[in-house]
């Protein structure tokens, strides 16, 4: 079993992912924008390792500024002009921010949903889907196993056919196409028929009995409780102050809604407006850090406790 | 069981009408609100009547086979680069199958192929793609003309993989950035995915064409011969 | 009362009204231990499968079946899926999750029992079959024998008091079809579960078998316990001689007296007790020209290109016209070897010679027009056409004359894949012989055959032979090779550990070596089959 946010009940570890990838959505402030895309690729790291940093690198960061400069050509809405592109539209300083924004979005958004590959297995994620839909599941579930099977048989009805003589490698794409179609074909065959014997082994074994119960390896720990109700009291948290963390891009920028008192920071040189962060929003911004920072604390935590035990 | 059929029909009906309001009415934030539902309500009819109508073990376990059939197919074109032949075979089972089906093995078998390549958040939009790509198919032709001819349904198949399937999922691309982009920027990351989706539309007419028929017979030789799904709609 | 009891049964099946069964008389006590054997098609798996009515075959029963006094079609699915536990043949497609332990789960959740109990139960039943190392695997990274473990501890979660098995062996090499028969009877002894197996294999299950049916064209032939049918051996029909274990067959060959010896230790103990007429066993030397069929030098495949040496520096010369066996253990790479041999896999390094041309030098597919043929492994990966004609038109030849000498010839208008598993297996060497090749490769042929049709198959061999073909066969079946096979090599490891003709191979290995050969050894000198043994005590030819 894996130790740490991995180690916790599959319930934990989806009603986590679920919770950072719609709220990931909804916030766009520019504090909540660091905190996703660092906890999400902080974490990302623990999990993967080096090879989290050469993905970063290597795909992430390029797709943050392809998605950038991408916004700042096709978009010329905006009251600060930057320069002039070839084309004559004028690039602007609110739609760059404005791309900037999406980008990262999609960046920690991406690097949720690694985490969440590593993280929600196909056991856990079935445990918690069987509960819901018993069928659907089960049929997945089924289906996960005969991939690889019909993978293998594919190779071995091509290499059947080619060891008979009926197969030449060559030929146009339509005489290519024929051939894959006649190994399909057998795999169709194969398959559906002894699709009868599972089926008749799921009989003999008493599927279809009513009151069918869903076995789960996973046991709901006190911890793991505990850990549901700090995400859901999260949750609430941060959903009140969404309103509170508001910010527009477009046509000009303003960080924070207005609030009737506290200095409002007008940066007149690039036509942006600061407000105030109100309480709420300042408590709300941090009940999403320790959210988003939560599987890596927990690591962490565990982490420190082997060194202290040895 | 008919309960849930309404359900699904009411479902599947609203999913466009829920796609076309969150473009041209402007919320805030419409573009999150709109996959939301749009997910939901492509996703709730299927596994509710799955849950509803019992079906025999035999049945399952063919559903199971079929959705893995479709996801495992690639490894039979490996002599044909850049074919992606999962959508013409969806289509085809569909047609043997009928449309219920067909949109159940469609979405299952994008969930499934992404659990082997990798969840993300085009899951949901490409298990709806594949599920109506297929059904559609499915309703057009499905137990009509047993014996019919394979060429309409493959210009249909090919015709719904280029324009349903692909406008689906480059869907998926557009909202992750519609929040800055005008109508002129998102028209140009669809522009961009015609190219892709000409391919795939393409392949899989030709697919459809060659194998269609003689895949359609085996299949329904199989369901005729264990009366599953109702036999074939014949 | 007889925990079964079956009154003259007649089984109908609806399609072509043939009787499956007739007038089967049979009564069954808790904790028996019942072989039935028969040819492939005498109804033995309609048999057992009408013993639990939830996978009953449709079709018209007369006569009643009973399980501890009531009617087993009237028996609950609730107490049938607890009680009767089935296995059947085919390893791969019993399982129905994706991971080992929710496989071990998946009856019991169906009976409905809570998360705490199952956990109980799995948790013992994977102890107890030592499943422990691979709990949390993929069902699909299994091999066939730990596979078919697992088909059978997840039927024995459940608990049953009866347990059928339906040939469950056929698919396994050896090594692990003795470890599976050997957990059915440790099942049976230290449990208690009645235990009702078929089978075509018997040298390991008639040691452990109380009582042995007899079945053929749908009656019992007869019904004894096993010492009493190696007494009758004698009267019963031909391809009971065939089966039965060898020491067995050669107490009958050399009309012995006294108590049947049924397994290697009893034959020695036997054997040396006999008077021997020939205390060695000559062999006539085979020698071939210095033509080769296939030549293979330093030979080196993998299946990636980080991947281990699958065949490594193989070499290896196979005389035109010779009946030519690889043997070795599973994972050995012997099926890889054959695929190489047809030209289907490409090594990355060495040289291949087919009848003195280089491999790659054959075009257009050249190697397989009348050069090289190669039969799979499993056969259904050959099939295309929608009847079997269709599917042997496809090769041309004299379809007429080599689908009677398979004895598919009343089978011309069935689907391939409605065919039974033997059927299959004839029909796939059918279309192998209409390709007319040079050199035929089978890999493993005998899987699942009778021990009727293996002689049917040892004449094609012989005859292929005496054409002056080559046969190459890739097999775990010892006693098959050791009687038809001239020339013998061992995979070990990537490549060929020892190579020699037939009677030298086997009498030069230990373990690896037929049961005859065991039997004599240190009593008749360099006797393989059971053939040779009883010609060497009486004196007589045995062919």
């Amino acid at each position: 079993m894996k130790s740490g946010f991995r180690g916790c009940h599959p319930a934990v570890n989806i009603s986590f992912f679920i919770s950072v990838l719609v709220f990931g959505m909804l916030l766009r402030h520019p504090v909540t924008l660091v905190i996703a895309v660092f906890a999400s690729l902080a974490y990302y790291i623990r999990l993967s390792g080096r090879y989290a940093a050469r993905t970063f690198f290597r795909f992430l960061l390029p797709m943050l500024i392809i998605v950038t400069a991408l916004n700042l050509l096709t978009n010329h809405y905006g009251v600060t002009e930057l320069f002039i592109l070839p084309s004559g539209n004028r690039a602007t300083l609110e739609s760059a921010a404005a791309g900037l924004v999406t980008g990262i979005m999609m960046v920690s958004t991406i690097l949720w949903f690694f985490c969440w590959n590593e993280v929600v297995t196909e056991d856990k994620f079935m445990s918690v889907f069987g509960r819901i839909f018993p069928v659907p599941a089960l049929i997945i579930m089924m289906a996960l196993r005969f991939v690889p099977l019909y993978r293998r048989r594919l190779h071995e009805i091509s290499d059947a056919q080619t060891g008979i003589g009926r197969s030449r490698r060559t030929g146009n794409i339509f005489e290519r196409i024929r051939r894959a179609g006649s190994i399909i074909q057998i795999l169709i065959n194969w398959s559906l028929e002894s699709a009868v014997e599972t089926s008749d082994s799921m009989r003999s074994r008493g599927y279809g009995l009513r009151g069918r119960t869903g076995y789960s390896r996973y046991r709901m720990t006190g911890f793991d409780a505990a850990a549901l109700i700090f995400i859901a009291a999260a949750d609430i948290m941060i959903a009140l102050g969404v309103s509170a963390l508001g910010c527009l891009y477009n046509p000009r920028i303003i960080i924070n809604p207005d609030v009737s008192s506290g200095t409002v920071y007008l940066i007149s040189g690039v036509n942006a407006t600061v407000n105030p962060l109100s309480a709420l929003g300042a408590a709300a911004a941090a009940a999403y850090a320790v959210l988003c920072f939560m599987p890596l604390i927990m690591d962490l935590k565990e982490g420190v406790k082997w060194r202290s035990l040895k | 069981m008919r309960y849930g059929k309404v359900i699904s029909i009411i479902c599947i009906a609203l999913i466009p009408v829920v796609i076309v309001a969150g473009f041209f009415t402007k919320w805030e934030r419409q573009y999150y609100y709109t996959a939301a539902a749009v997910l939901l309500l492509s996703l709730i009819p299927f596994l509710i009547s799955l849950e509803r109508r019992r079906l025999k073990a035999r049945e399952l376990v063919t559903l199971a086979s079929l959705t893995a059939i479709a996801v495992a197919s690639r490894a039979a074109f490996y002599a044909v680069p850049q074919v992606k032949p999962m959508c013409a075979l969806l289509i085809i089972i569909a047609v043997s199958i009928g449309p219920q089906f067909g949109f159940t093995v469609g979405a299952l078998a994008a969930l499934v192929s992404n659990f082997i390549f990798g969840q993300g958040a085009w899951t949901p939009f490409q298990m709806f793609a594949a599920g109506l790509t297929a059904a559609i198919c499915a309703v057009c032709f499905y137990g009509k003309r047993r014996n019919g001819r394979i060429l309409p349904v493959a210009i249909v198949g090919g015709l719904v993989t280029f324009a349903v399937y692909g406008f689906i999922v480059d869907t998926c691309a557009v909202l992750m950035m519609a929040e800055s982009f005008t109508l002129s920027g998102m028209l140009s990351v669809y522009a961009s995915g015609i190219p892709f989706n000409l391919i795939h539309g393409g392949t899989s007419f030709l697919i459809i064409l060659l194998l269609g028929s003689v895949m359609r017979d085996t299949i329904e030789r199989v369901i005729i011969k264990y009366d599953l799904f109702g036999g074939a709609g014949i | 009362m007889a925990q079964f009891e079956i009154k003259d049964l007649c089984f109908t099946y609806p399609l072509n009204g043939r009787r499956a069964l007739e007038n089967i008389n049979l009564k069954i006590e808790s904790g028996e231990f019942i072989t039935v054997c028969g040819r492939s098609g005498c109804g033995k798996t309609t048999l057992l499968r009408l013993l639990k009515s939830a996978i009953a075959p449709k079709g018209r029963i007369e006569g009643s079946v009973l399980y501890n006094g009531s009617a087993a079609g009237d028996i609950d699915l609730r107490t049938q899926a607890g009680e009767i536990g089935f296995v059947m043949q085919d390893p791969q497609t019993q399982a129905v999750t994706d991971k080992v332990w929710h496989e071990l789960a998946f009856g019991l959740e169906n009976l409905g029992l809570d998360n705490s109990t199952i956990r109980l139960r799995v948790a013992e039943m994977a102890s107890y079959f030592g499943i422990g190392g691979w709990f949390d695997s993929r069902v699909d990274e299994l091999s066939g024998g730990q596979l078919q473990m697992l088909n059978l501890a997840s039927v024995m979660v459940m608990h049953p008091s009866v347990l059928i098995l339906d040939e469950p062996t056929s698919q396994l090499d050896p090594i692990s079809a003795r470890s599976f028969i050997e957990t059915v009877d440790k099942i049976n002894k230290e449990l208690g579960v009645t235990v009702i197996l078929s089978e075509h294999r018997l040298e390991e299950v008639f040691p452990c078998s109380d009582r042995v049916i007899v079945m053929d064209g749908g009656r019992i032939i007869s019904d004894s316990s096993v010492r009493e049918l190696g007494a009758t051996l004698g009267s019963q029909l031909e391809f009971v001689r065939l089966s039965v274990p060898s020491a067995m067959r050669i107490f009958n060959d050399c009309s012995g007296t006294g108590e049947c010896p049924v397994t290697v230790r009893e034959g020695r103990k036997w054997l040396s007790e006999q008077s021997i007429a020939s205390k060695k066993c000559g062999h006539k030397s085979v020698s071939f020209g210095e033509k080769n069929a296939v030549e293979m030098k330093d030979v080196c495949f993998s299946y990636s290109r980080d991947g281990e040496n699958v065949l490594n520096n193989l070499s290896l010369k196979i005389p035109e016209g010779s009946v030519f066996a690889v043997l070795g253990a599973n994972g050995a790479g012997k099926s890889t070897l054959a695929k190489v041999m047809a030209g289907i896999l490409k090594p990355h390094r060495g040289k291949i010679t087919v009848h003195g041309k280089r491999m790659d030098k054959y075009k257009n597919g050249g190697l397989w027009q009348k050069n090289i043929t190669m039969i799979p492994q499993d056969v259904r990966a050959l099939f295309t056409a929608k009847t079997v004609a269709g599917e042997l038109d496809k090769i041309g030849g004299d379809t007429a004359a080599v689908s009677r000498l398979m004895r598919i010839d009343h089978l011309a208008q069935s689907h391939p894949f409605d065919l039974s598993g033997g059927e299959q297996q004839r029909l796939a060497l059918a279309e192998g012989l209409l390709t007319q090749p040079e050199i035929l490769i089978l890999d493993e042929p005998t899987k699942g055959m009778d021990g009727e049709f293996k002689t049917i198959f040892a004449d094609v061999i012989s005859r292929l032979r005496s054409e002056g073909k080559t046969v190459i066969m890739i097999s775990h079946d010892i006693e098959f090779c050791a009687s038809n096979a001239e020339l013998c090599a061992m995979l070990f490891d990537g490549s060929i550990a020892s190579f020699s003709q037939a009677h030298e191979f086997f009498n030069g290995n230990h373990f690896y070596t037929t049961a005859a050969n065991r039997i004599s050894r240190g009593i008749i000198e360099a006797a393989v089959t059971r053939e040779d043994v009883s010609a060497c005590v009486t004196g007589k030819s045995f062919q």
